[in-house]
């Protein structure tokens, strides 16, 4: 039980929680901006190296001066960015048939990749050195102290997102452009600026589940691609163009990775870990063949 | 006073051609009502005054002034609303927040205005805290109007707001459309159900192949014979005139009463 819990269920719920906040934005995007955004992983491979310089710069070696002082400056820089980009890219293209906005953002996640690439090199780097502390429940619960902040930022976030979503003008404004852009635009809805807090919310978290994907593991310039399919399918999962779907689909396709490989059935893992990552696709299958509109009724094409 | 008016407008959709010079007006305190067959123009018409499509010729003029190809954002902030004939609500948000959503351009409270529109449609109040979409047909047109009525417009664009509902609901639209009128917006509407509409209408106009045919006050169309037997025979709404019909056309024709 204890090894269950403390092996299989809390990192299934740490990668949960990065996905959930990565996928609000792919899902956030899709329903607004109505394009599949494939550089939404490199924002966050982005965001993770602003992070990473940032560490360097201060010489902060401190997970909460990580986490509490670090992350939110590199979330606005890169918002920062990502708006330029939206400008420079999107904009332009914003009457495009989808196709074309598709395939920008597929230039633009390459653009992005190799600009990374070339700035900061290849090798791998870590965010946060040395071994860090365990946190120790009723004796039988082990996990780090770096999985608590983790899920606990994300909780925070998704709180924010949720907040903003319900109580603010510019949140319900995005709802309702998510809902029906044409009608929003009947309504005098000012979609430009809905655009702007769509980039601003998805960029934001996607710099901040790649920091938490990087204390987590190491700091990569392939890392967003890597977890873009598996986000992906958390949107879908949850319904496209529902954020809090996103959410829900985020943590069940990280604790179902997870999961795979506990060993359900005799000794050896259920599923070799290796093939952790089908999972996330074997799950958007399913979901695309029996409920294409996703657990919150989201939009199906 | 003429709140709005559309001077022989002629446009559509890229080289579709839909409008051939269509002329209408709505004075204050009007209902008027646009009738005619199938692919008459009918919506186009009403699409032209919001920026739906692009004119080529003619002019829209709101309170004497030319909006001709404002774009619908900048339409509604000239105190136009429109509701389309579908896909009229926001169905995830719920009842409140649509109507909260229909006052976005506001920049003042709007809370007062929201009180008016739970007056007028009580129902609302009830369900303000549900998902619009899980309404019944007849209330999410309530809500469809009630969102556009919180800007207060000038001139309230109703796109056949009767269509897909049952005779029961169609009597409360009409009810409705007559009390949003009676509190002081002028309405112009598309119809199908021509009869129920030209009896609550001041005035109406018939359009076919994208001109206008027949105007009148809406009692004048009720008891032309023509009319009635182009439109207002039970389900010949969507049947090309018969060829007899077509003479007494002619003389009536001159008829046609411009008070421009």
């Amino acid at each position: 039980m204890a090894e269950f819990i403390n092996f299989y269920l809390i990192p299934g719920l740490v990668l949960g929680s990065i996905y959930a906040l990565g996928a609000i934005g792919i899902t956030m995007t899709f329903g607004i901006l109505r394009f599949a955004n494939f550089a939404h992983g490199e924002t966050m491979t982005l965001g993770v190296y602003i992070a990473w310089t940032l560490v360097q710069l201060t010489g902060f070696k401190s997970m909460l001066a990580i986490l509490l002082v670090l992350t939110p400056i590199s979330m606005m820089l890169t918002i920062m960015v990502v708006l330029l980009i939206d400008r420079a890219f999107y904009k332009p293209l914003r009457a495009s048939p989808v196709i074309i906005l598709v395939i920008a953002s597929f230039g633009l996640m390459l653009m992005i990749r190799s600009v990374t690439q070339f700035s900061w090199g290849v090798q791998l780097k870590t965010i946060l050195p040395g071994i860090q502390p365990r946190m120790q429940l009723f004796d039988f619960f082990s996990f780090p102290l770096k999985h608590v902040f983790i899920v606990g930022g994300a909780l925070l976030l998704m709180y924010v997102v949720h907040y903003v979503l319900t109580y603010t003008k510019i949140g319900k404004a995005m709802r309702a452009t998510s809902d029906s852009p044409e009608l929003a635009r009947l309504t005098g809805i000012n979609t430009e600026k809905v655009v702007m807090a769509t980039w601003v919310m998805g960029a934001g978290l996607a710099c901040a589940a790649g920091v938490f994907l990087a204390v987590d593991t190491q700091v990569d310039t392939m890392m967003g691609f890597k977890i873009l399919l598996p986000m992906f399918a958390a949107a879908i999962l949850g319904g496209v163009g529902k954020p809090y779907g996103a959410m829900a689909g985020g943590v069940v396709i990280g604790v179902a990775e997870e999961l795979s490989s506990y060993h359900w059935i005799g000794d050896g893992p259920l599923l070799d870990p290796g093939y952790k990552q089908g999972i996330a696709f074997a799950i958007m299958i399913a979901i695309l063949v029996w409920r294409p509109t996703g657990l919150f009724k989201g939009k199906s094409f | 006073m003429r709140v709005l008016e559309l001077d022989k407008v002629v446009g559509g959709y890229g080289d579709t051609q839909i409008l051939h010079g269509v002329s209408m007006h709505v004075d204050t305190g009007e209902i008027v009502v646009i009738i005619g067959p199938n692919g008459a123009g009918k919506s186009t018409a009403m699409k032209a005054v919001f920026g739906l499509l692009k004119l080529t010729d003619g002019a829209v003029l709101l309170d004497g002034q030319a909006i001709t190809n404002t774009p619908p954002e900048q339409v509604v902030r000239h105190g136009v609303c429109y509701v389309p004939q579908t896909g009229n609500i926001f169905p995830s948000l719920t009842v409140e927040e649509n109507l909260e959503m229909g006052a976005y351009v506001r920049t003042d409270d709007f809370r007062p205005r929201l009180n008016e529109i739970y007056e007028m449609f009580p129902p609302l109040r009830e369900k303000r805290l549900q998902p619009a979409g899980t309404l019944s047909g007849g209330q999410r047109q309530m809500v469809a109007m009630g969102k556009a009525l919180m800007l207060e417009p000038k001139i309230l664009l109703l796109d056949e707001p009767t269509a897909g509902l049952s005779p029961k609901f169609r009597g409360e639209i009409f009810e409705t459309v007559k009390k949003i009128n009676s509190a002081g917006t002028p309405i112009l509407m598309v119809e199908q159900n021509a009869k129920q509409a030209l009896g609550i209408a001041d005035r109406g106009y018939v359009l076919v192949d994208g001109k206008n045919r027949f105007e009148g006050t809406g009692q004048d169309l009720l008891d032309d014979r023509e009319v009635a037997e182009m439109f207002l025979g039970g389900g010949k709404q969507s049947e090309q005139p018969p060829a007899k019909s077509r003479k007494p056309a002619a003389k009536k024709q001159p008829r046609k009463s411009r008070k421009t």
